[in-house]
């Protein structure tokens, strides 16, 4: 097969292959070269593939090859032989431009990237080789390519240098398209990407979800390769999806050219697929699963199977699509350009991407699209991780919508990406549904503005990078750092978007009126409220995480920026507070589902009491599913910003020069460090690192020497948030407010529209404290049982969940018991709105917590701090921290996530889950060893022994008798087969659910060690539900 | 109450097979007084390599017998893929229920509190008529009993049954 495609081409033409490889080049870098008409390829291949030929024949060929007859023939094709060969079949070849033809040009294609990887990758681990040459040839290849011979790495270099991915497409293409027409661009790739096309417009959600799921795998790989070759297994796939992407993209711009091909594309494809699935089959063993069209679940996605790829393509062919913006070569090419370099450079587009795997959960990207390409690993596995819990939560009996909110970092290492996945029992769903919108919407207008919003991201994101520095690099801190870098891309990215969103108006409104009703009055309109919350949230945010990039990008909308620059730094502390608020801004921004966020808004605004601290508080009881909305946000960030920034600034206030004094000096570092890692809780970064952030970011916030004492909150972590939090923002706010320079900022930032809302929780906030108080104390006892107990069914109905959850307990349990309760009473509200206030509260009693003790938050609220205090360390010791702790190691995003959405739903699943385990617990035991006595009374029929009792034997006795042989009587006896003794008169027996009888003291002690009857092995509770 | 249980049980049976022999096996107590203590004497199952051999063993039962099995030891020196080298018998319905230490077995295939040395000395019987090569207690013998079942694995095989026959009546 493989010397008949090769054109025998003489050895002279060696000059013909540069030609090729420019080509090739041009392919796999420009789109461009797709479009060149067949006739030009056709030569080029030829030429190509001579080139390969003569390489390889250069190549001393003695490296030793697998003894495969198709590899070792096209590794050491004879020249001889081959020239023989060549004539009639290349003529045959460029006469044929059937799919038969494709199918040689296939195999070829496979053969030669085969050979090409087959030496390194022998030497590589034989698995390693499998996956990739079943994937195809990735990013390795080119080094495989070049350790095989140097000469054909000068031309193959050529070649691959356009793109390492996009060797192997570059090169398929090229040899495809010259045999057949129809096979212009990789007829997988494009196959998959046109019909995936159809499938996806139907559901951009769904594609967004995809692609993002896709971005995440692509990031990866390139890592990978460097990782060791089992990493290099895993992650395969992601490889394979991505360079499959990058082709699709440039396809699909094929496609738009010409339609046509698409039926026969297709054919091909499927053709290509089997022939793939067959080889790989036979080489490398790959499972049929794999080709099975996989949803977008992680699961499926190991597999290198074509579908998934394709699905991938298709989202991400679409969202580059949608990116009109975005120069298609880059997208294209870029696959290798970008991998290699880390997403910053691509950070200029800015996307947010819904997407929504299934109905309950919400993935809100937003971010740049490389970025979030870069941080997919992060995401990807949060998102696994969430789409798991989904799955699992879809039992729940509650009507809960997840919104898992993925803010990526822009940069790779920031890796961390938020994921804000927050079970709420209902308001979730609007949100979603409307975060959805807005975020297609903001991502278009986004895409679409891109040159100006990109360039701003871009910039902005570069000015995180490089001016964060202060905050970044030490936040760097990293993890939380990178944590809130993403978060603050994601910011600006809204922020942008939000922008665009304003500008289209529309996505936003449909969060804000439902969630945000109360919001409504606060913003004008809903979508200004959006655009305005989102400035603002992004303002705080980027304050709080990056002040710098902040002010770069959303500033210009929003001029949140104004906030006076001396505070800025102590604002960014208070903001980071909020930062992890700032995630659910970047969600609420996004239409995201920060429920949290949002819930803090709708108390703010449902509550009225709008205080920031005791406001904030409130609103989270309040938690409406409506509040995501911006508005709603605008409140919490002004909340939040209040809580956190009027804490400093508050602290500064009510506790005087101190507190002043101390910001200044640490700010910009310790303040956004301690600030970003507490909100943005990078999912990476370690509980401790938030701690001490947090510890840090405290004496900053409190301004109070006790900064030092922290430490031992450090250790509790939630106990000193809660309390802090409480006095904190309590205090904060109740002082803040009124005079903290925070808030105006805020307003400011906000402009006009916003400052409605700014003003009014900032106002309220004042007024509320004092007022809010009061109604938290009352509720607080109330609630907190009632919480507890809800938990408690939670965590019982969801036990599978109870990893995912724990980790978001603690924080939320905490923080929500303490203030959710007192405040939410009076509303009523669900648990959730509390856990955004908790959140914040937490946080910021976390950085205030060590002071918290030392302060008496501000005069008007201290009895909520002693009430909250409490009832977070309770919560502490109920060991829904214990269950967290494991989870979390594994999950510190999602525990960071959990802990700053959803306090509520956390919580309640959590004890549930940990109640359920031990419960489970339990059970494994017993079904593994035996069976508790209460299963034994359950599953089986203890009674007094009777001879004659059972109809059969009855009847069986009376045959006998019948019979007339006494004998039979004897037979008729009934024995304990465990005692061999016959049952007697009124002996106690048990009865099992197969109809055998024994003694109850014989079988109970067989029961209890194995629950299954001794003498048929059938489990005693296998049968209970056909007696039953 | 379960030490009583078990030795009334064991009582019992014994009473059984002196008073109903099976076939294929004699069963006693080693010490008269010891009723956790058997000795067995297994005849070589008829159209086997093991028939004429007449194999002494001993049986000790647990003092929760009915619960967990005893322990089969073979006294006499046999070559079999599920006797190890000591005589110990390793056949599936003498192990502990619950866990698979070997991971062969299936829990079905365990300890069931219903067995009785009677049930115990057919599945041995069994065994010896037809060795199970999956979980040799005697790797030697079960790889001979594999590749070489006429060979040397008869040829040991005779030796032992001769043996027994020698050992038997003394």
């Amino acid at each position: 097969m493989l010397t008949v495609l090769c054109p025998p081409l003489p050895p002279a033409n060696v000059g013909v292959p540069r030609r090729m490889l420019t080509f090739l080049w041009r392919t796999g870098l420009h789109t461009p070269s797709l479009k060149f008409p067949m006739s030009q390829w056709t030569p080029v291949y030829n030429k190509l593939y001579t080139l390969k030929v003569d390489m390889k024949s250069e190549i001393p060929s003695d490296t030793p090859k697998t003894p495969e007859s198709l590899k070792g023939i096209l590794l050491h094709p004879e020249p001889i032989g081959a020239t023989k060969s060549f004539p009639e079949e290349v003529e045959m070849i460029n006469s044929k431009v059937g799919n038969e033809f494709a199918h040689l040009c296939d195999d070829s294609q496979k053969q030669e990237k085969e050979m090409t990887g087959n030496q390194p990758e022998q030497e590589k681990s034989v698995v390693v080789r499998k996956k990739r040459k079943s994937q195809q040839a990735g990013p390795s290849y080119m080094q495989n390519c070049v350790k095989e011979s140097q000469a054909l790495l000068g031309l193959r270099q050529h070649l691959e240098a356009p793109s390492d991915e996009d060797n192997e497409s570059s090169f398929s293409d090229c040899l495809s398209s010259p045999s057949s027409s129809l096979h212009f661009g990789d007829s997988d790739t494009v196959t998959s990407d046109e019909d995936k096309e159809v499938s996806v417009r139907h559901s951009q959600a769904l594609l967004s979800a995809r692609s993002r799921t896709q971005r995440e795998r692509s990031p990866k790989w390139p890592r990978t390769e460097t990782d060791s070759v089992s990493g290099l297994l895993l992650k395969r796939p992601c490889f394979h999806s991505s360079s499959l992407r990058r082709l699709p993209c440039r396809k699909r711009f094929v496609k738009n050219n010409s339609s046509q091909r698409t039926q026969k594309q297709k054919e091909r494809i499927l053709m290509q697929r089997k022939k793939r699935e067959v080889l790989a089959r036979r080489k490398y063993a790959l499972l049929p699963s794999s080709s099975s069209p996989s949803e977008s679940d992680l699961s499926s996605e190991s597999s290198s199977s074509s579908a998934t790829e394709e699905d991938s393509f298709v989202s991400t062919s679409e969202n580059h699509q949608n990116n009109p913006a975005v120069p298609s070569g880059s997208i294209d090419e870029d696959v290798v350009v970008i991998e290699a370099s880390s997403t910053p450079q691509v950070t200029a587009n800015e996307e947010i991407n819904v997407t929504s795997t299934d109905s309950e959960v919400e993935i809100v990207t937003v971010g740049e699209s490389y970025r979030s390409r870069s941080t997919l690993g992060h995401s990807r596995s949060h998102w696994s991780q969430g789409s798991s819990s989904h799955a699992s939560r879809p039992q729940e009996s509650r009507n809960r919508s997840r919104i898992s909110t993925v803010i990526q970092p822009l940069r790779q290492n920031a890796a961390e990406v938020v994921d804000l996945t927050v079970d709420e029992d209902e308001p979730t769903v609007v949100p979603t549904t409307s975060t959805r919108m807005e975020s297609q919407t903001t991502s278009a207008s986004v895409n679409n503005s891109n040159p100006s919003t990109s360039e701003q991201a871009s910039d902005a994101a570069s000015a995180v990078t490089s001016s964060q520095p202060s905050a970044a690099a030490e936040t760097s801190a990293p993890l939380t750092s990178s944590g809130t870098t993403g978060t603050t891309v994601g910011d600006d990215s809204r922020r942008t978007a939000s922008s665009a969103v304003t500008e289209s108006g529309p996505p936003a409104m449909p969060r804000l009126p439902s969630c945000c009703p109360q919001h409504s009055p606060c913003g004008g309109s809903s979508q200004n409220h959006h655009a305005l919350g989102h400035p603002h949230t992004s303002c705080f945010q980027q304050h709080g995480h990056h002040l710098q990039h902040h002010h770069h990008h959303h500033h210009t909308p929003h001029p949140a920026v104004p906030v006076s620059p001396s505070f800025t730094d102590p604002t960014c502390l208070v903001e980071r507070p909020p930062q992890v608020q700032a995630p659910c801004g970047a969600n609420s921004s996004s239409g995201s589902s920060y429920h949290d966020q949002q819930a803090l808004p709708v108390d703010l605004s449902n509550s009225g009491i709008r205080s920031h601290g005791s406001g904030s508080f409130h609103g989270a009881s309040a938690f409406d599913p409506c509040c995501p909305v911006s508005s709603s946000r605008a409140a919490v960030f002004g909340h939040q910003a209040t809580a956190a920034a009027p804490s400093q600034p508050l602290s500064i206030d009510g506790y005087g020069s101190s507190m002043v004094a101390q910001p200044q000096p640490q700010p910009p570092p310790q303040a956004s460090l301690s600030s970003c890692r507490h909100y943005m809780p990078p999912p990476y970064a370690s509980l401790t690192r938030p701690l001490h952030h947090q510890t840090s970011a405290c004496p900053h916030s409190h301004g109070n020497p006790p900064p030092q004492t922290q430490p031992p909150p450090q250790v509790d972590y939630v106990i000193p948030h809660p309390v802090h939090a409480f006095h904190s923002q309590i205090s904060s706010h109740a002082t803040s407010h009124p005079v903290a320079p925070p808030p105006p900022t805020h307003l400011p930032s906000a402009a006009t529209p916003i400052p409605p809302h700014l003003p009014p929780p900032h106002q309220p906030i004042s007024h509320h404290i004092p007022t809010a108080a009061p109604p938290a104390q009352r509720l607080h006892p109330h609630e907190v049982m009632q919480r507890m107990e809800v938990q408690r069914r939670r965590m019982m109905q969801h036990p599978t969940r109870a990893h995912e959850r724990p980790p978001p307990h603690p924080h939320r349990m905490h923080p929500n018991y303490g203030h959710g309760h007192h405040i939410h009473v009076p509303q009523t509200m669900s648990s959730h709105p509390r856990q955004a206030p908790e959140r914040s509260a937490w946080e910021l009693g976390i950085e205030a917590g060590v002071t918290a003790a030392t302060y008496t938050p501000g005069a008007l609220h201290p009895h909520l701090a002693h009430y909250h205090a409490p009832p977070r360390l309770h919560h502490l010791q109920l060991g829904a921290l214990p269950l967290m702790v494991p989870d979390m190691a594994g999950y510190p995003h999602i525990r960071y996530i959990s802990s700053g959405l959803d306090g509520t739903s956390f919580r309640g699943p959590f004890r549930g889950n940990f109640e359920e385990l031990i419960h489970l617990e339990e059970r494994l035991g017993n079904v593994n060893r035996g069976a508790s006595q209460g299963t034994i009374e359950r599953c089986t029929y203890p009674h007094k022994y009777k001879k004659v009792t059972t109809d059969w034997f009855s009847q069986r006795k009376l045959h006998c008798k019948q019979d007339g042989e006494e004998g039979t009587e004897e037979d008729t006896e009934e024995k304990c087969t465990i005692c061999l003794s016959i049952l007697e008169e009124g002996e106690d027996v048990r009865r099992l659910p197969c109809m055998h009888l024994f003694h109850q003291v014989c079988v109970d002690q067989w029961l209890i060690t194995n629950k299954k009857c001794p003498i048929c092995r059938v489990d005693i509770e296998a049968q209970l539900p056909s007696e039953s | 109450m379960t030490e009583l249980q078990s030795a009334l049980l064991l009582r019992r049976q014994l009473a059984e097979l002196n008073k109903n022999p099976v076939e294929g096996f004699s069963a006693g107590l080693i010490d008269d007084n010891d009723l956790y203590r058997w000795e067995v004497l297994i005849i070589g199952p008829p159209d086997t390599l093991y028939e004429g051999g007449v194999f002494k063993a001993h049986l000790t039962f647990p003092k929760d017998y009915p619960l967990r099995p005893p322990k089969m030891k073979f006294i006499t020196e046999i070559w079999h893929p599920n006797v190890d080298k000591n005589g110990d018998v390793c056949i599936s319905i003498l192990h502990e229920p619950g866990e698979d230490k070997y991971g062969y077995e299936k829990p079905e295939e365990r300890w069931l509190p219903i067995h009785t040395v009677e049930t115990i000395m057919i599945s041995v019987i069994s065994m010896l008529a037809d060795p199970n090569g999956d979980s040799p207690a005697n790797v030697d013998a079960a790889k001979e009993w594999r590749e070489d079942r006429n060979g040397e694995f008869k040829r040991k095989v005779a030796r032992c049954v001769r043996k027994s026959q020698e050992t038997a009546f003394e």
